[in-house]
């Protein structure tokens, strides 16, 4: 039905009875660069997600416009600007880097133009900001489910990865170790790495001479599966535990074995989609690139969701489908959006609350665990 | 009669940095920026290199300097607080405070200092080890930035820097490095660092303190280095270690070689060109559409097209757009040209 | 430390090291011929290891995509002599650095743009990844293989370089250039030999990188390459022993410094730096280099 009303709607578009018009989102994600990993596949995930949907109930038609800022902050804020000033979009979705949203959120407050990150989870990214959101959880959220869930599984010494280069691997290590510490467990190191070693023989030294129970690593999947590598090559046989920066394939195609039995927590599993919205996504994904569907994109793909639901709101409310101001207010409210990822309610300081899902690595797939509830 | 065409100019452009702000948008405005800041870096760069001859790859690091302490002058103590993530910031650093102008002549003033301290080893070796020793002071910098972070917030950089540098001012310091360049080329102390750079035995066989020389012209082109490095900051209001790869250096050095090594209005105009000619390249990562056929979007094809603009430039013009001549001579030799061409 | 974790570091010492001696040979031959800082040849040891990881993928042994990786990133090594810089050889020398860059962007950004940014997982074959043990000693064949080669490879180079008459060229050339050529030697024809031994080393280096940390992206080449480039310099630049006793230096260093002083981690990269700003002040020229022309460039 839907795809039949789109399809009157692209008619009267080209008959030009209607005075339907082009409504920009800016898209700012690291298309190239040392993270262009996370932009790609964001973009994957968006385009399924555009292909899906991208005219408004007026006829309005939607326009994606990607700019590459090369996962540099100081790219991330030109982008913004180039696409306030330049493409006049109504909104600006992005970025997956905490630190480079951090860099455009200030510019989309001053330009009073709705921003919403899909993936950037530390939470100094929307605080004090009126005209930011995002689709995601936060880490205060996500390491106290990975503290929960080694705690539960009776691992009390922990050995804390931080990568160094990260806000969201500091934040996420932050949020991790006083959860960890108030339910009952010990941190006996913490180790630091930077994205973009590859040599980490002195941090399996390190966490080898520490003995724990279990290795939380807060950072990215490059360094993860480089690392769980090493630690297995060096004999260290200790559980690890990451984030929604580890659960991507390359971590098993990388890893190949050792990866075996690495836990995450993330925003969504393929597995775990009961949802008619998330089974519909993951077979349009598998379809068109024929691999498993990744948390990034789903995000991606929610974040537009919303985007465009705030959007038909303000048609709804009969105003303009690009009324900056409406699309934030709308924005800001989401209340039980049925996302790929879950319900999306976005609360007060523009984070959303969401669950949370366990994965662990099995037999090279990435086996659904639990689902925990904020 | 130069000399009032040349006030002339000066006061329209002075105009015009004024008055940009209100002509132009956020976006325009931010590349004009861009290429001011860049203008300042590549003119004191080329100092050095190009009218002091001393090939060395080192501007990321003094920029670096600058940028990090007019930053930490900058952002108030309690920000400094809540920003420094993996440990506490050192007391120096929550105590150090400084006005805008105070803290980009700091961050200047402390790039000059490691320069004169560095000194002393590097022009002990000559020829392409300068070029190596150099590369890893900068090199060494970026590190050191990483690894302390009770100064520096580590590799997360510092956010929130308060953002004085607009335009006006960006425009306006870049004239003063300019002009204080050109007088400097054209002074006594010029002339003696295009001896070192012609022949530096001749240099000292003829009785000039050459070390004296380049250790002056390091440290001029590291001042302007450290304040462009200050602006730069203040104009993004957020840095982290990573700007300052060697990836830096060798945009300058595009610029400078580009530009013609030792022209300084060469490398005014080649500035212009690298900075916004990337900018402008921005199109071709986008989706094209090329009589009707979507070429989908290529993101990193605007870098392949830029590097082949290089080497074709470099191929065809070797020795920059001005050679190491001045604008005004320029024009004095394609008149000359024309006078032959037309009797 | 126990003696057995010493030992595990330097062997892994030694096969990092092999790894930065080999890209090292590259530098110091084409800076040998041409006085050139090649920047691009960090980019050519990526050029290798990618062309091996898509031979493997398109269904070739390890073996014969190694070999194609190879030959591949020599043939690259001689198309950059080719159209970069053999048009510049009477240029100034800046204007070669200048392409040498240019030519670095440009491999970089094509293949993020041909083949996307994403890390791809380097599969090398069971035999060489496989893992044994001798007591606490963790060793991957790998590290037993790769410095063991890397020793077979410079004994074959040295063998070229002073039994071969082409050898004898590259030395003659080395020495002074003008000479040479009057002599009727063609020397473009020896430097395209250069350029072809010095990528296939690299590619060489390349692929044991990647089968060593195995992901690989667009931007390996650049830090390892800074880093092998600096092991040439701190060797003697211009000198094949010296660069293969400077990636030697380099790869123990990084590996026993940070497995004793796990604190000093954060500054590994800056090592190979440290090291030849110290060496250069007290020996301006390297371990084993000679005297290079005095004066600009």
């Amino acid at each position: 039905m839907r795809k039949f009303a789109s399809i009157v709607a692209a008619g009267l578009l080209f008959s030009g009875v209607a005075m339907a018009k082009d409504v920009k989102i800016g898209v700012v994600l690291p298309l190239t660069g040392q993270i262009a990993a996370f932009g790609e596949t964001s973009k994957k995930g968006l385009e399924i997600a555009y292909e899906k949907n991208h005219t408004l109930s007026n006829g309005d038609n939607i326009k994606l416009i990607y700019v590459d800022d090369r996962g540099d902050k100081v790219e991330a804020a030109t982008a913004v600007k180039k696409l306030l000033n330049k493409d006049k979009v109504a909104v600006i979705l992005g970025e997956v880097a905490s630190s480079n949203s951090m860099a455009m959120a200030p510019i989309a407050e001053k330009n009073k133009t709705p921003m919403i990150t899909h993936a950037s989870t530390n939470p100094r990214v929307t605080k004090g900001k009126k005209y930011v959101t995002r689709a995601c959880f936060i880490d205060p959220f996500q390491g106290a489910v990975m503290a929960k869930y080694a705690l539960d599984n009776g691992m009390k010494k922990a050995v804390v990865v931080t990568d160094a280069k990260q806000d969201y691997s500091v934040g996420l290590s932050k949020a991790f170790k006083k959860a960890y510490t108030a339910g009952g467990g010990e941190i006996v190191k913490t180790v630091l790495i930077n994205s973009g070693d590859k040599d980490f023989n002195a941090q399996v030294t390190a966490i080898k001479q520490a003995n724990p129970d279990i290795i939380a690593f807060t950072g990215y999947y490059p360094e993860a599966a480089l690392l769980v590598k090493q630690a297995r090559d060096m004999g260290v046989k200790t559980p690890f535990i990451g984030a929604d920066g580890v659960g991507f394939p390359e971590l098993v195609e990388i890893a190949g074995k050792a990866a075996e039995g690495f836990m995450y927590t993330d925003h969504f599993n393929e597995a775990a989609a009961t949802t008619p919205e998330a089974k519909e996504y993951v077979e349009a994904y598998h379809k068109k690139y024929n691999k498993a569907a990744d948390s990034m994109g789903a995000l991606a793909a929610d974040a537009y969701g919303m985007i465009l639901s705030a959007m038909e709101k303000c048609i709804k409310e009969g105003k303009a489908s690009d009324d900056k101001e409406c699309i934030n207010t709308n924005l800001r409210n989401t209340k039980g959006y049925k996302g790929i990822t879950g319900e999306i309610t976005i609360n007060e300081n523009g984070d959303a609350v969401k669950s949370a899902v366990v994965n662990e690595v099995k037999d090279g797939k990435f086996i659904y665990k639990t689902t925990v509830n904020p | 009669m130069k000399k009032v065409i040349y006030l002339i100019l000066t006061l329209a452009y002075l105009a015009f940095v004024y008055y940009a702000k209100d002509m132009f948008d956020a976006y325009t405005l931010s590349i004009l920026s861009n290429i001011g800041i860049f203008a300042i870096l590549a003119l004191s760069y080329n100092l050095i290199n190009g009218t002091t001859g001393q090939f060395s790859l080192e501007p990321n690091g003094f920029v670096a300097i600058g940028a990090y302490i007019t930053a930490l002058l900058l952002i108030p103590a309690e920000t400094k607080l809540d920003m420094f993530a993996l440990t506490d910031p050192a007391p120096i650093v929550l105590k150090m405070h400084a006005d805008f102008l105070p803290a980009l002549l700091i961050g200047g003033v402390a790039a000059a200092f490691v320069a004169l301290l560095l000194s002393f080893p590097v022009f002990r070796v000559r020829g392409d080890y300068l070029a190596i020793v150099t590369l890893g002071f900068g090199f060494i910098i970026r590190i050191l930035a990483i690894n302390n972070p009770e100064y520096t917030n580590g590799a997360m950089g510092l956010n929130d820097i308060p953002s004085y540098a607009d335009f006006t001012w960006i425009g306006t310091i870049a004239l003063i490095t300019f002009v204080t360049m050109l007088h400097i080329v054209y002074s006594k102390f010029g002339r003696g660092m295009k001896a070192i750079r012609d022949d530096e035995d001749a240099a000292i066989a003829m009785g000039l303190n050459t070390f004296k020389l380049k250790t002056f012209a390091f440290m001029t082109s590291a001042f302007f280095e450290g304040v462009g490095g200050g602006l730069l900051a203040s104009f993004l209001t957020t840095i982290t270690p990573d700007q300052f790869s060697f990836l830096l250096t060798f945009q300058l050095l595009i610029i400078i070689v580009l530009g013609g090594l030792g022209s300084m209005s060469g490398t005014l105009v080649a500035t212009i060109l690298v900075m916004g000619g990337m900018e402008w390249l921005r199109f071709l990562d986008e989706d094209m559409v090329i009589f009707g056929i979507h070429t989908g979007a290529h993101p990193g094809m605007r870098m392949v097209v830029f590097s082949i603009l290089l080497i074709l430039m470099m191929l065809f013009a070797r020795r920059g757009l001005f050679g190491d001549k001045e604008l005004p001579e320029i024009i004095e030799e394609l008149k000359e040209k024309f006078k032959k061409s037309s009797k | 430390m126990d003696m057995q974790i010493f030992l595990q570091q330097l062997i892994n010492g030694a096969s990092l090291g092999s790894m930065y001696a080999l890209i090292a040979i590259g530098y110091t031959m084409v800076y040998g011929v041409l006085r050139l800082i090649n920047f691009a040849h960090g980019d050519i040891m990526m050029v290798g290891a990618f062309l091996t990881y898509f031979g493997m993928e398109s269904g070739l042994s390890f073996e014969l995509a190694a070999l194609l990786g190879i030959i591949g990133a020599a043939i690259v090594g001689i198309l950059t002599d080719r159209i970069a810089y053999r048009p510049l050889r009477d240029a100034p020398k800046i204007s070669l650095l200048i392409t040498a860059i240019g030519i670095s962007f440009f491999l970089e950004n094509l293949f993020t743009v041909l083949f996307g940014a994403t890390p791809k997982a380097f599969k090398a074959p069971e035999y060489i990844t496989k893992v044994f043990h001798i007591g606490e000693i963790y060793l991957p064949i790998s590290v037993i293989i790769i410095p063991t080669i890397t020793l077979i490879i410079l004994a074959i180079v040295l063998y070229i370089l002073y039994k071969t008459k082409y050898g004898m060229a590259i030395r003659a050339l080395a020495f002074d250039i003008k000479t040479v050529k009057l002599m009727g030697i063609d020397a473009d024809k020896i430097i395209m030999i250069v350029f072809m031994i010095g990528s296939a080393l690299a590619a060489i280096g390349g692929i044991f990188y990647a089968i060593s940390y195995p992901s690989i992206d667009p931007l390996m080449g650049v830090i390892v390459g800074l880093k092998a480039f600096a092991a040439a310099v701190l060797g003697g630049i211009g000198s094949v022993t010296g660069a293969v006793i400077g990636g030697f230096i380099l790869g123990f260093t990084e590996i026993l410094v940070v497995a004793l002083f796990p604190e000093l981690g954060g500054y590994k990269d800056a090592f190979a730096f440290f090291f030849l700003i110290l060496v250069l002040l007290f020996k301006p020229t390297g371990i084993m280099g000679q005297d290079l022309e005095r004066g600009r460039f």
